[in-house]
């Protein structure tokens, strides 16, 4: 293991491979900015480009665009109080009042420090606790195995914006159109309505494609105007080194706020949007002067800055060792494990010990390297924030369909993005949750893999088994969240009156 | 902003829930249609739940008075109908007359539907579609499909 460590970060450290996290970053950091597009439809749009190209090079890149997208939505949450993505919308709440006080360089320079300190923390982190993981991995069963699937496709649904049953609803769906074609283990094809397009199962670019980018594309140009207005808004360099160095003067908040974030990063379906918030709520809680804050004080920009990007590591260990995104940048990274030709599974950790090693120690160079370019980029940044959605839709759409062609050179992928993009916007209007579904997807083939596998190697019986059991029990307990706390609020009602 | 429940939007995963299970039904081998089965009837005990609430919370607004929450801008829907339709047509221009002159039409076109002056959509329609067709050659490696009136000429 710790020659992996090593061998890992020498590999990471070649100069190809710096170039290609140095390209991934500074694409991460414009997609991070780009408020309403986002880093997964960013994402997305890269799949078709990295299909089986070295996974050496593509894993790198995803990681470094992934990790870099926090420091690009940090500083358009701060300029402007649009959140990049959901979890940089912690920060709004007290950067944009920064902005507003004519301190929004000290800010920025705050969110990129905490933002970098707490990426590399998070993953020295994940790398300490993998010991342990493998170990643990080693013992599962096939019928655990199975069981740690359902808790991935669960675990995205119950966090769902529509609620549990939409999401879970939704997971079931990407679970179904994962049957469509030849079963793993199996030669008679299933619901493919006697298209020879849908034998080779339903291509897994297009959907995404379909799902995000095109849905995207659509949602923002009808939107119809600009993300933002052109704003007199600076960043002048010196308030952001004075505000990089706050955050060493507030080290016991940035500590607390890693722990949170990396714990919650790695707990399935929560990810780095409960992580910000729950690490601002404790800042807040545990401040002498809590009326500070939202009115612009820097501690409320570090604390989910420093939770946001630990989060990250965190959220990179459970999908590395077991298998389960957390969200839906992360379902994507696993989809480009299928796509450059590796399994993903708990046997990543064991079986690709250095890439996966490689893999975190790219989150903590693009950590490094989206605030350096982030510090050089900043007035540039507010820039793509003005640019009209029609210029985005105009120069993108070749660009999906493109995308969507090259996977197998077949127009049937074009119209397989054409359905998802009308699917996407419908789901995404009455608040159907589309990662559930790409999730449900890209593990659907795991899910009966692993199912057929435990019946016939544990029997009929095999979610009796302890492991399986507990693991049930956490999915039931997960999804009843709710009932299970309001017993337990009774239950101690009772007791404190009694 | 409000955001949705609709009914008929409910209806049609019910449906696709439904559709699957029957579907499942008729597969030859049980290891074939287990597991479709399994999931497509949880899938439709979840959604018809789900159903259910979205009636009953419809209910309850009505009863209340109605949704106090902004719904959605007016015509976001005519909108977002309008951006799909550029789309579809962008791909029957594909299958039609090829990815190249298509890429061409579509930016061109969709720039001076949305009032860019003409000297601006055709040169950014010509570098799009050059700078497009250069990543397809030394990006993706493909065979960009050539339309189907070329194949027609059968060049």
């Amino acid at each position: 293991m710790l020659n992996a460590l090593f061998a890992g970060l020498i590999d990471t450290f070649e100069p190809l491979r710096l170039a290609v996290i140095a390209f991934g970053s500074i694409v991460g950091i414009f997609i991070g900015a780009l408020p309403g597009f986002g880093p997964v439809a960013g994402l997305t749009l890269a799949l078709p480009f990295l299909y089986g190209k070295d996974p050496q090079l593509v894993l790198p890149f995803a990681v470094a665009l992934g990790s870099a997208s926090y420091a690009g939505a940090s500083v358009s949450s701060i300029m402007l109080n649009i959140p990049g993505d959901a979890p940089a919308a912690a920060t709004c709440i007290d950067g944009y009042p920064m902005t507003r006080k004519g301190q929004g360089g000290r800010a920025i320079g705050a969110a990129l420090s905490a933002s970098t300190t707490g990426g590399i923390a998070g993953v020295l982190m994940a790398i300490i606790v993998i010991p342990v993981v493998v170990k643990v991995v080693l013992t599962l069963h096939m019928s655990e195995i199975f069981f740690l699937v359902l808790l991935g496709i669960s675990s995205l649904a119950m966090v769902a914006q529509g609620g549990k049953i939409k999401g879970l609803v939704s997971g079931v769906l990407g679970l179904l159109l994962a049957f469509v074609g030849f079963p793993r283990m199996g030669s008679i094809p299933r619901f493919t309505f006697g298209s020879e397009y849908l034998l080779a199962n339903m291509p897994l670019i297009p959907v995404i494609l379909g799902l995000f980018a095109g849905t995207e594309l659509v949602k923002l140009a009808g939107s119809g105007e600009a993300i933002s207005r052109p704003q007199a808004v600076t960043a002048p360099r010196q308030q952001m080194l004075q505000g990089a160095g706050e955050v060493f003067e507030n080290f016991w908040l940035w500590f607390r706020s890693v722990i949170i974030g990396y714990i919650v990063g790695a707990l399935p379906g929560i990810g780095a949007t409960g992580a910000t918030f729950i690490a601002y709520g404790q800042a807040k809680q545990m401040s002498k002067e809590p009326d500070k804050y939202g009115s612009g004080c820097i501690e409320g920009v570090i604390a989910p800055e420093s939770a946001n990007n630990a989060s990250y590591g965190g959220a990179l260990l459970t999908t590395l060792s077991f298998g389960i995104p957390g969200s839906a940048g992360m379902a994507l990274i696993l989809a480009l494990f299928i796509l450059v030709g590796i399994v993903p599974g708990p046997r990543m950790l064991i079986d690709y010990p250095e890439l996966c090693f490689m893999m975190f120690w790219t989150a903590s160079i693009a950590a490094v390297m989206s605030s350096v370019f982030c510090f050089i980029v900043v007035p540039y940044l507010m820039k793509i924030t003005t640019l009209h959605p029609k210029y985005l839709l105009a120069a993108l759409t070749p660009l999906v369909f493109l995308g969507a062609f090259a996977v197998d050179e077949s127009m049937g992928s074009l119209v397989v993005v054409l359905v998802f993009t009308v699917f996407g916007v419908l789901m995404d209007e009455f608040d159907f949750s589309r990662s559930a579904l790409v999730l449900g997807f890209i593990l659907g083939t795991f899910f009966e893999k692993y199912f057929w596998l435990a019946l016939r190697l544990d029997g009929p019986l095999f979610f009796l088994r302890p492991i399986s059991l507990v693991i049930v029990a956490f999915i039931v307990v997960s999804l009843n969240f709710n009932l299970v706390k309001s017993a337990a609020k009774r239950l101690f009602l009772k007791k404190a009156g009694g | 902003m409000k955001k949705g429940h609709s009914v008929y939007f409910d209806v049609l995963m019910l449906f696709i829930m439904a559709a699957t299970f029957v579907m499942a039904l008729d597969l030859e081998y049980f290891d074939l249609k287990l597991l479709p089965l399994m999931v497509s009837g949880a899938g439709f005990i979840l959604m018809a739940i789900g159903l259910v609430n979205t009636v009953r919370t419809r209910r309850k607004e009505a009863a209340k008075g109605g949704d106090e929450r902004p719904g959605p801008p007016a015509g976001i829907y005519f909108r977002y109908l309008r951006e799909g339709l550029w789309m579809v047509g962008f791909f029957a221009a594909i299958f039609l007359v090829g990815f190249s002159a298509a890429m061409l039409i579509f930016i061109t076109a969709y720039l001076k539907a949305n009032r860019v002056a003409w000297a601006v959509s055709i040169a950014a329609g010509i570098i799009g579609t050059a700078a497009l067709f250069c990543v397809c050659y030394y990006l993706l490696e493909v065979q960009l499909y050539p339309g189907l009136i070329l194949k027609q000429f059968g060049i």
